[in-house]
Protein backbone atom coordinates (compact mmCIF):
# COMPACT_ATOMS: atom_id res chain seq x y z
CA UNK A 1 0.00 0.00 0.00
CA UNK A 2 0.82 3.35 -0.98
CA UNK A 3 -0.19 7.27 -0.45
CA UNK A 4 -1.34 6.95 -4.06
CA UNK A 5 -3.53 3.46 -3.84
CA UNK A 6 -5.11 4.72 -0.12
CA UNK A 7 -6.27 7.96 -1.75
CA UNK A 8 -8.05 5.77 -4.86
CA UNK A 9 -9.48 3.48 -2.48
CA UNK A 10 -10.61 6.15 -0.70
CA UNK A 11 -12.14 8.25 -3.85
CA UNK A 12 -13.67 5.26 -5.00
CA UNK A 13 -15.10 3.26 -1.35
CA UNK A 14 -15.36 5.93 1.01
CA UNK A 15 -14.28 6.80 4.34
CA UNK A 16 -15.39 3.60 5.80
CA UNK A 17 -13.19 0.32 6.28
CA UNK A 18 -16.10 -1.92 6.16
CA UNK A 19 -16.92 -1.38 2.25
CA UNK A 20 -12.88 -1.24 1.16
CA UNK A 21 -12.38 -4.04 -0.81
CA UNK A 22 -11.36 -7.55 1.07
CA UNK A 23 -8.28 -7.51 -0.58
CA UNK A 24 -7.11 -3.98 -0.11
CA UNK A 25 -9.00 -3.48 3.75
CA UNK A 26 -5.74 -5.25 6.38
CA UNK A 27 -3.25 -3.34 4.13
CA UNK A 28 -5.40 -0.18 4.07
CA UNK A 29 -5.65 0.01 8.13
CA UNK A 30 -1.85 -0.78 8.78
CA UNK A 31 -1.26 2.18 6.01
CA UNK A 32 -3.88 4.35 8.08
CA UNK A 33 -2.26 3.89 11.42
CA UNK A 34 0.85 4.28 10.34
CA UNK A 35 0.84 7.47 8.20
CA UNK A 36 -0.61 10.83 8.50
CA UNK A 37 -1.22 11.47 5.09
CA UNK A 38 -3.85 8.80 5.07
CA UNK A 39 -6.11 10.51 7.91
CA UNK A 40 -5.87 14.01 6.21
CA UNK A 41 -7.22 11.81 3.38
CA UNK A 42 -10.34 10.58 5.18
CA UNK A 43 -10.75 14.06 7.11
CA UNK A 44 -10.64 15.76 3.38
CA UNK A 45 -13.48 13.04 2.30
CA UNK A 46 -15.67 12.08 5.51
CA UNK A 47 -18.22 14.28 4.66
CA UNK A 48 -19.46 12.71 1.59
CA UNK A 49 -20.31 9.95 3.68
CA UNK A 50 -22.07 11.38 6.09
CA UNK A 51 -24.58 13.23 3.68
CA UNK A 52 -24.88 9.89 1.58
CA UNK A 53 -25.43 8.14 5.02
CA UNK A 54 -27.80 10.56 5.95
CA UNK A 55 -30.20 9.35 2.69
CA UNK A 56 -32.93 6.83 3.91
CA UNK A 57 -35.22 4.58 1.76
CA UNK A 58 -38.68 4.62 3.20
CA UNK A 59 -40.18 1.02 3.05
CA UNK A 60 -43.84 0.41 1.19
CA UNK A 61 -45.69 -1.35 3.15
CA UNK A 62 -47.71 -3.08 1.10
CA UNK A 63 -44.88 -3.83 -1.51
CA UNK A 64 -44.81 -7.85 0.32
CA UNK A 65 -48.24 -8.78 0.00
CA UNK A 66 -48.35 -7.24 -3.55
CA UNK A 67 -45.80 -9.91 -4.38
CA UNK A 68 -47.47 -12.57 -2.93
CA UNK A 69 -50.62 -11.62 -4.53
CA UNK A 70 -48.74 -11.80 -7.98
CA UNK A 71 -47.02 -15.30 -7.11
CA UNK A 72 -50.46 -17.03 -6.54
CA UNK A 73 -52.01 -15.18 -9.32
CA UNK A 74 -49.38 -16.84 -11.37
CA UNK A 75 -49.59 -20.16 -10.04
CA UNK A 76 -53.63 -19.92 -10.88
CA UNK A 77 -53.34 -18.51 -14.15
CA UNK A 78 -50.64 -21.28 -14.94
CA UNK A 79 -52.93 -24.50 -14.04
CA UNK A 80 -55.37 -22.70 -15.61
CA UNK A 81 -53.30 -22.44 -19.17
CA UNK A 82 -52.13 -25.71 -18.85
CA UNK A 83 -55.78 -27.12 -18.09
CA UNK A 84 -57.01 -25.05 -21.26
CA UNK A 85 -54.32 -26.11 -23.35
CA UNK A 86 -54.78 -29.38 -22.91
CA UNK A 87 -58.27 -29.30 -23.71
CA UNK A 88 -57.75 -27.29 -26.77
CA UNK A 89 -54.92 -29.40 -27.75
CA UNK A 90 -57.27 -32.50 -27.62
CA UNK A 91 -60.16 -30.41 -29.73
CA UNK A 92 -57.95 -29.68 -32.01
CA UNK A 93 -56.27 -32.91 -32.75
CA UNK A 94 -60.60 -34.11 -32.58
CA UNK A 95 -61.13 -32.14 -35.16
CA UNK A 96 -61.35 -33.00 -39.01
CA UNK A 97 -59.37 -29.96 -40.09
CA UNK A 98 -55.80 -30.55 -39.78
CA UNK A 99 -52.96 -28.47 -41.28
CA UNK A 100 -55.37 -27.31 -43.72
CA UNK A 101 -55.84 -30.85 -45.12
CA UNK A 102 -59.50 -32.15 -44.35
CA UNK A 103 -58.78 -35.77 -42.01
CA UNK A 104 -62.40 -37.94 -41.44
CA UNK A 105 -60.48 -40.90 -39.25
CA UNK A 106 -59.87 -38.12 -36.11
CA UNK A 107 -63.44 -37.18 -35.75
CA UNK A 108 -64.43 -41.14 -36.86
CA UNK A 109 -62.60 -42.21 -34.05
CA UNK A 110 -64.24 -39.95 -31.51
CA UNK A 111 -67.84 -40.87 -32.93
CA UNK A 112 -66.75 -44.62 -32.29
CA UNK A 113 -65.71 -43.95 -28.92
CA UNK A 114 -69.55 -43.87 -26.98
CA UNK A 115 -70.12 -47.11 -29.55
CA UNK A 116 -66.73 -48.83 -28.31
CA UNK A 117 -67.36 -47.64 -24.50
CA UNK A 118 -71.44 -49.33 -24.57
CA UNK A 119 -70.05 -52.73 -26.34
CA UNK A 120 -67.27 -52.95 -23.70
CA UNK A 121 -69.00 -51.84 -20.75
CA UNK A 122 -72.24 -54.82 -22.11
CA UNK A 123 -69.81 -57.45 -22.03
CA UNK A 124 -68.26 -56.95 -19.11
CA UNK A 125 -71.10 -55.32 -16.70
CA UNK A 126 -73.03 -58.93 -14.93
CA UNK A 127 -77.03 -57.99 -15.17
CA UNK A 128 -77.82 -60.94 -13.66
CA UNK A 129 -78.73 -64.14 -14.84
CA UNK A 130 -82.79 -65.52 -15.91
CA UNK A 131 -82.65 -67.97 -12.99
CA UNK A 132 -82.34 -65.68 -10.44
CA UNK A 133 -85.12 -63.14 -11.62
CA UNK A 134 -87.60 -66.53 -11.57
CA UNK A 135 -86.61 -67.02 -8.17
CA UNK A 136 -87.00 -63.41 -7.00
CA UNK A 137 -91.02 -63.32 -8.99
CA UNK A 138 -91.47 -66.86 -7.16
CA UNK A 139 -90.45 -65.36 -3.54
CA UNK A 140 -93.01 -62.36 -3.76
CA UNK A 141 -95.57 -64.69 -5.39
CA UNK A 142 -95.56 -67.07 -2.18
CA UNK A 143 -94.94 -63.94 0.09
CA UNK A 144 -98.16 -62.72 -1.66
CA UNK A 145 -100.31 -65.52 -0.85
CA UNK A 146 -98.78 -66.10 2.99
CA UNK A 147 -100.10 -62.16 3.47
CA UNK A 148 -103.42 -62.88 1.78
CA UNK A 149 -104.35 -66.07 3.90
CA UNK A 150 -103.25 -63.99 7.31
CA UNK A 151 -105.94 -61.71 6.23
CA UNK A 152 -108.83 -64.59 5.75
CA UNK A 153 -107.45 -65.70 9.34
CA UNK B 1 -23.84 -21.85 5.56
CA UNK B 2 -26.75 -18.65 5.29
CA UNK B 3 -25.71 -19.02 1.26
CA UNK B 4 -26.01 -23.01 1.36
CA UNK B 5 -29.75 -22.55 3.16
CA UNK B 6 -30.34 -19.88 0.48
CA UNK B 7 -29.83 -22.37 -1.90
CA UNK B 8 -32.24 -24.86 -0.39
CA UNK B 9 -35.42 -22.37 -0.67
CA UNK B 10 -34.38 -21.85 -4.20
CA UNK B 11 -34.45 -25.42 -4.92
CA UNK B 12 -38.04 -25.41 -3.17
CA UNK B 13 -39.02 -22.41 -4.56
CA UNK B 14 -38.54 -23.73 -8.38
CA UNK B 15 -40.56 -26.63 -7.14
CA UNK B 16 -43.35 -23.57 -6.55
CA UNK B 17 -42.87 -24.19 -2.99
CA UNK B 18 -44.75 -20.34 -1.49
CA UNK B 19 -43.18 -20.67 1.86
CA UNK B 20 -40.12 -20.96 1.07
CA UNK B 21 -40.44 -18.24 -1.13
CA UNK B 22 -41.46 -16.08 1.79
CA UNK B 23 -38.72 -16.58 3.35
CA UNK B 24 -36.22 -15.30 0.95
CA UNK B 25 -38.82 -12.48 0.45
CA UNK B 26 -38.20 -11.21 4.19
CA UNK B 27 -34.77 -11.69 3.66
CA UNK B 28 -34.17 -9.28 0.36
CA UNK B 29 -37.20 -7.48 -0.31
CA UNK B 30 -36.03 -4.04 1.75
CA UNK B 31 -32.65 -4.45 0.66
CA UNK B 32 -33.74 -4.78 -3.47
CA UNK B 33 -36.22 -2.36 -3.02
CA UNK B 34 -33.64 0.37 -1.49
CA UNK B 35 -31.54 -0.39 -4.74
CA UNK B 36 -34.42 -0.05 -7.17
CA UNK B 37 -35.64 3.08 -5.14
CA UNK B 38 -32.36 4.91 -5.16
CA UNK B 39 -31.87 4.12 -9.47
CA UNK B 40 -34.93 5.03 -10.72
CA UNK B 41 -35.73 8.05 -8.09
CA UNK B 42 -39.72 7.30 -8.42
CA UNK B 43 -41.13 4.65 -5.27
CA UNK B 44 -44.11 3.47 -7.77
CA UNK B 45 -41.55 2.86 -10.96
CA UNK B 46 -39.48 1.19 -8.45
CA UNK B 47 -41.72 -1.24 -6.60
CA UNK B 48 -42.86 -2.07 -10.25
CA UNK B 49 -39.32 -2.96 -10.96
CA UNK B 50 -39.07 -4.69 -7.38
CA UNK B 51 -42.17 -6.84 -7.80
CA UNK B 52 -40.52 -8.41 -11.47
CA UNK B 53 -37.34 -9.16 -9.69
CA UNK B 54 -39.21 -11.36 -7.29
CA UNK B 55 -41.80 -12.49 -9.80
CA UNK B 56 -38.51 -13.63 -11.67
CA UNK B 57 -37.11 -15.44 -8.71
CA UNK B 58 -40.51 -17.32 -8.60
CA UNK B 59 -40.80 -18.31 -12.30
CA UNK B 60 -36.99 -18.69 -12.78
CA UNK B 61 -35.54 -19.81 -9.78
CA UNK B 62 -34.45 -23.38 -11.44
CA UNK B 63 -31.69 -20.87 -13.40
CA UNK B 64 -30.06 -19.55 -10.25
CA UNK B 65 -26.81 -21.53 -9.85
CA UNK B 66 -25.51 -21.37 -6.22
CA UNK B 67 -21.84 -22.00 -7.02
CA UNK B 68 -21.65 -19.39 -9.55
CA UNK B 69 -22.82 -16.43 -7.40
CA UNK B 70 -24.84 -15.49 -4.27
CA UNK B 71 -28.36 -14.81 -4.09
CA UNK B 72 -28.18 -11.31 -3.49
CA UNK B 73 -25.95 -10.65 -6.05
CA UNK B 74 -28.39 -12.86 -8.67
CA UNK B 75 -31.39 -10.54 -7.40
CA UNK B 76 -29.33 -7.44 -7.86
CA UNK B 77 -28.21 -8.28 -11.18
CA UNK B 78 -31.81 -8.96 -12.67
CA UNK B 79 -33.15 -5.62 -10.67
CA UNK B 80 -29.62 -3.73 -12.33
CA UNK B 81 -30.49 -5.21 -15.58
CA UNK B 82 -34.60 -4.43 -15.31
CA UNK B 83 -33.42 -0.73 -14.53
CA UNK B 84 -31.37 -0.37 -17.01
CA UNK B 85 -34.04 -1.95 -19.25
CA UNK B 86 -36.68 0.77 -17.63
CA UNK B 87 -34.26 3.73 -18.67
CA UNK B 88 -33.98 2.63 -22.48
CA UNK B 89 -37.95 2.40 -22.55
CA UNK B 90 -38.33 5.82 -21.04
CA UNK B 91 -35.40 6.74 -23.03
CA UNK B 92 -33.88 8.90 -19.82
CA UNK B 93 -30.55 9.16 -18.65
CA UNK B 94 -29.16 7.27 -21.09
CA UNK B 95 -26.71 9.99 -22.00
CA UNK B 96 -24.35 11.44 -19.44
CA UNK B 97 -26.81 14.17 -17.43
CA UNK B 98 -24.13 15.82 -16.10
CA UNK B 99 -24.40 18.17 -18.83
CA UNK B 100 -28.00 18.80 -17.72
CA UNK B 101 -26.88 19.72 -14.14
CA UNK B 102 -23.27 21.17 -14.32
CA UNK B 103 -23.36 22.75 -11.22
CA UNK B 104 -24.60 22.62 -7.35
CA UNK B 105 -26.42 26.10 -8.03
CA UNK B 106 -28.39 24.36 -10.28
CA UNK B 107 -29.72 22.48 -8.27
CA UNK B 108 -30.61 24.26 -5.52
CA UNK B 109 -28.37 21.96 -3.22
CA UNK B 110 -27.62 23.29 0.26
CA UNK B 111 -23.63 22.38 0.61
CA UNK B 112 -22.66 19.98 4.05
CA UNK B 113 -21.40 22.16 6.43
CA UNK B 114 -18.46 21.05 9.46
CA UNK B 115 -21.47 19.85 11.69
CA UNK B 116 -22.50 15.90 10.74
CA UNK B 117 -25.77 15.25 10.25
CA UNK B 118 -28.34 13.40 12.23
CA UNK B 119 -26.71 15.11 15.55
CA UNK B 120 -28.81 17.47 17.13
CA UNK B 121 -27.11 20.56 19.07
CA UNK B 122 -29.99 21.20 21.73
CA UNK B 123 -33.78 20.34 21.79
CA UNK B 124 -35.14 23.50 20.46
CA UNK B 125 -33.90 23.42 17.47
CA UNK B 126 -35.08 20.16 16.91
CA UNK B 127 -37.90 21.18 14.47
CA UNK B 128 -35.29 23.05 11.99
CA UNK B 129 -33.14 19.74 12.73
CA UNK B 130 -35.80 17.84 11.01
CA UNK B 131 -36.27 19.90 8.79
CA UNK B 132 -32.82 20.11 7.48
CA UNK B 133 -32.67 16.25 7.81
CA UNK B 134 -35.57 16.24 5.45
CA UNK B 135 -34.34 18.46 2.75
CA UNK B 136 -30.37 16.62 3.03
CA UNK B 137 -32.29 13.66 2.33
CA UNK B 138 -33.74 15.39 -0.89
CA UNK B 139 -30.70 16.69 -1.82
CA UNK B 140 -28.81 13.55 -1.71
CA UNK B 141 -31.61 11.54 -3.90
CA UNK B 142 -31.56 14.60 -6.04
CA UNK B 143 -27.71 14.24 -6.40
CA UNK B 144 -27.62 10.87 -6.72
CA UNK B 145 -30.10 11.16 -9.97
CA UNK B 146 -27.68 13.65 -11.64
CA UNK B 147 -25.52 10.71 -11.81
CA UNK B 148 -25.06 9.05 -15.16
CA UNK B 149 -27.19 5.49 -14.80
CA UNK B 150 -23.54 3.51 -14.11
CA UNK B 151 -22.12 5.09 -11.85
CA UNK B 152 -24.98 5.50 -9.61
CA UNK B 153 -25.26 2.04 -10.33
CA UNK B 154 -22.18 1.59 -8.92
CA UNK B 155 -22.20 3.71 -5.87
CA UNK B 156 -25.71 2.66 -4.80
CA UNK B 157 -24.36 -1.24 -5.05
CA UNK B 158 -20.84 -0.53 -2.71
CA UNK B 159 -21.69 2.23 -0.72
CA UNK B 160 -25.45 1.42 0.52
CA UNK B 161 -26.27 -2.33 -0.98
CA UNK B 162 -22.54 -4.04 0.80
CA UNK B 163 -21.89 -5.60 -2.64
CA UNK B 164 -18.43 -6.33 -2.78
CA UNK B 165 -16.66 -4.77 -5.93
CA UNK B 166 -16.38 -8.06 -7.73
CA UNK B 167 -19.49 -8.68 -7.31
CA UNK B 168 -21.07 -5.20 -8.58
CA UNK B 169 -17.95 -5.71 -11.10
CA UNK B 170 -19.62 -8.85 -12.36
CA UNK B 171 -23.17 -7.65 -12.12
CA UNK B 172 -22.18 -4.72 -14.31
CA UNK B 173 -19.82 -6.46 -16.53
CA UNK B 174 -16.60 -4.72 -16.39
CA UNK B 175 -13.57 -4.81 -14.74
CA UNK B 176 -12.56 -4.11 -10.81
CA UNK B 177 -10.53 -1.26 -12.80
CA UNK B 178 -13.44 0.09 -14.41
CA UNK B 179 -15.76 -0.12 -11.37
CA UNK B 180 -13.44 2.07 -9.10
CA UNK B 181 -13.03 4.62 -12.26
CA UNK B 182 -16.61 4.54 -11.77
CA UNK B 183 -17.28 4.76 -8.28
CA UNK B 184 -14.39 7.82 -8.07
CA UNK B 185 -16.19 9.78 -11.01
CA UNK B 186 -19.50 9.46 -9.79
CA UNK B 187 -18.40 10.44 -5.83
CA UNK B 188 -16.44 12.83 -7.34
CA UNK B 189 -19.71 14.92 -8.63
CA UNK B 190 -21.15 14.03 -5.40
CA UNK B 191 -18.84 15.29 -3.82
CA UNK B 192 -19.11 18.58 -5.48
CA UNK B 193 -22.80 18.61 -5.38
CA UNK B 194 -23.07 18.01 -1.49
CA UNK B 195 -20.31 19.25 0.19
CA UNK B 196 -18.78 22.52 0.72
CA UNK B 197 -15.37 20.87 0.61
CA UNK B 198 -16.01 19.83 -3.46
CA UNK B 199 -16.32 23.53 -4.11
CA UNK B 200 -12.82 24.05 -3.45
Amino acid sequence: MNIQRFKELIEAYGTRSERWPEADRHAALIFLEAERDAVEIINELRRLDEALDADIVAQSTNLKADILHQISLTTVNRAEKNRDDLFSKLWHWLGPYANGSFVIWRPAIAACIPLLTGVYLGSVVETGSDDQLFEWEEDIYVMGLVSENEEQE
Amino acid sequence: MVEKSEAALVKLVARKNQAAFKKLLNMHLSGINRYTVRMIGNAANAEDITQEVFLRLWTRADSYKPEASKLSTWLHNIAHNLCIDYFRKNNRFIQDSSEIYETEESLHLTPVSGRPHGIATSGSDEPEHELAKKNRDHDVKKALMTLPERQRSAIIMCHYQGVSNKDAAHIMEVSVDALESLLSRGRLKLRKLLTEDGKS
